[in-house]
């Protein structure tokens, strides 16, 4: 059964990735922090398997990549989960107008992943308990996490683009990168 | 385009069984205060030591990159540390009044339990989590070393936070600068009372955090006054440092005033905490979770 260890090996190399970005938001980036603000990385994983490899990809990564966000910090026990899920989605139904090789588009798509993501947050978490300023923490929260995001995507997205080619051997594509 | 295998299953109702284990998971949760159990347990033995290993490794450079100057570099720092100990010696002399006021006045108040009579015990922060909304961080002591749940962190100049949830061996501090912090202080110098909240808006400004309700009709409360844990908190053990008031308004009742706190631990640089291995917990409806 070859497709089926070619699944198995997917999962594990997956699992394994999840693990890294989770490692790299937790224990590397709050080093690297720029004017206290840090890098959302789970996102940058979760938009790169939705737009790589379509909606479910994207859906699976996303939920349990906010699995182990909610394990680690349970606020509210699936919350991470359910966020995730839909921006892993959202980016794997727009998969057709990715080839892979642009960088631009997917550069732009976690962008606004991010930003969405930190309306989100804003909305539920804060506005809810009359924190009501949004231009404050549009300007000095979610912009600045989108860019220096969008920052490590550049820096993230070769290795993440070979790794996935090296997953997606069957269906060999080129790496070129056109930016 | 690769062409794409048919999936048995469609894509909608994936998505929609896995949004109803989601919105499942919030309500049992929130139902019974949920938080993950033993996967959370299984999760921290996969991750903490790979969170320590990389702290250690992060720790180790710093340490090797601030190292590395040249001799015109030190000699600055030195030339700027002279007049530090100049300015601190000072500072001393000044402190040292203070401190002797202090001690005649804590035995007229009566009030010897300063924090230097909790037992502690010391721990490295090795994660800090939930993004940039919130402050929160992971030690790497849990149960297996007497910790628990509600115990007061301080950082090496005061009060840092809270636990708020353990497993065997890492726990989760949130910080009194998190958004969701409340904590009841009082001002060390009158002993009014007032409640310390975290605000992210007010510390992105200026690192400081808000305070509100403080009952000081005969203005003796001053800019600059410290504010410590008050002895009515029904979470934090009382006397520990919180920080110096830094801006008094009066609010529009003219009865209350509130304004803002500097904290004096530095949240942007935390890597060593103290856990105050004793607990304070009288249930009331005071202080907010």
């Amino acid at each position: 059964m070859s497709s089926f260890r070619h699944i198995l090996k997917r999962i594990l190399i997956t699992a394994g990735l999840i693990a890294l970005v989770f490692l790299l938001q937790e224990s590397v980036f709050p080093h690297l922090a720029l004017g206290g603000i840090t890098p959302n990385c789970v996102i940058i994983l979760v938009c790169f398997a939705g737009f790589s490899n379509g909606a479910l990809e994207g859906m699976l990564v996303g939920f349990f990549s906010g699995i182990l966000l909610d394990l680690m910090h349970g606020q509210y026990f699936g919350m991470y989960a359910l966020l995730y899920l839909y921006i892993g989605f959202l980016n794997g139904s727009f998969r057709k107008f990715f080839f892979g090789e642009d960088l631009k588009l997917p550069l732009l798509f976690t962008g606004l992943s991010d930003i969405i993501y930190g309306f989100v947050i804003y909305f539920f978490l804060f506005f809810t308990r009359q924190k009501t300023d949004v231009l404050f923490y549009i300007k000095s929260i979610i912009i600045p996490e989108a860019v220096y995001t969008m920052l490590v995507t550049v820096a993230l997205y070769v290795p993440l683009l070979l790794i996935y080619n090296f997953m997606g051997k069957q269906k060999q594509r080129e790496t070129k990168i056109i930016v | 385009m690769p062409v794409k295998k048919k999936n048995p299953i469609p894509i909608q109702y994936i998505l929609f069984i896995l949004t109803s284990i989601c919105i499942l998971l919030l309500f049992f949760s929130y139902a019974t205060g949920f938080s993950g159990g033993v996967l959370t347990e299984a999760a921290a033995r996969i991750f903490v030591p790979m969170e320590k290993g990389l702290t250690y490794v992060a720790d180790g450079i710093k340490e090797s990159v601030s190292e590395r100057r040249t001799k015109e570099e030190l000699q600055a720092e030195n030339d700027a540390l002279r007049l530090e100990a100049l300015s601190l010696r000072e500072e001393l002399s000044k402190e040292q009044l203070d401190q002797a006021e202090l001690e005649r006045l804590r035995s007229l108040l009566a009030l010897k339990d300063t924090y230097s009579n909790y037992e502690t015990t010391g721990a490295h922060v090795i994660a800090k989590g939930q993004g940039n909304w919130f402050s929160s961080f992971t030690i790497d002591k849990g149960k297996a070393d007497g910790i628990e749940v509600n115990m007061n962190v301080l950082s090496s100049k005061g009060l840092c936070g809270i636990v708020t949830e353990t497993g065997d061996h890492f726990a989760t501090v949130r910080t009194i600068v998190d958004d969701t912090s409340n904590v009841s202080g009082m001002v060390a110098t009158t002993q009014a009372t007032l409640i310390v909240s975290g605000n992210l808006k007010s510390m992105n400004e200026g690192q400081m955090i808000n305070f509100s309700g403080l009952v000081d009709m005969e203005n003796a409360v001053k800019q600059g006054d410290p504010v410590v844990t008050s002895s009515i908190s029904d979470k934090f053990v009382p006397g520990l440092l919180v920080g110096y008031l830094t801006e008094i308004n009066e609010d529009q009742n003219r009865l209350t005033k509130s304004g803002k706190i500097t904290p004096v631990s530095d949240f942007r640089h935390i890597s060593e905490v103290l856990v105050i291995l004793q607990k304070k917990e009288i249930p009331s409806q005071g202080e907010l979770k």
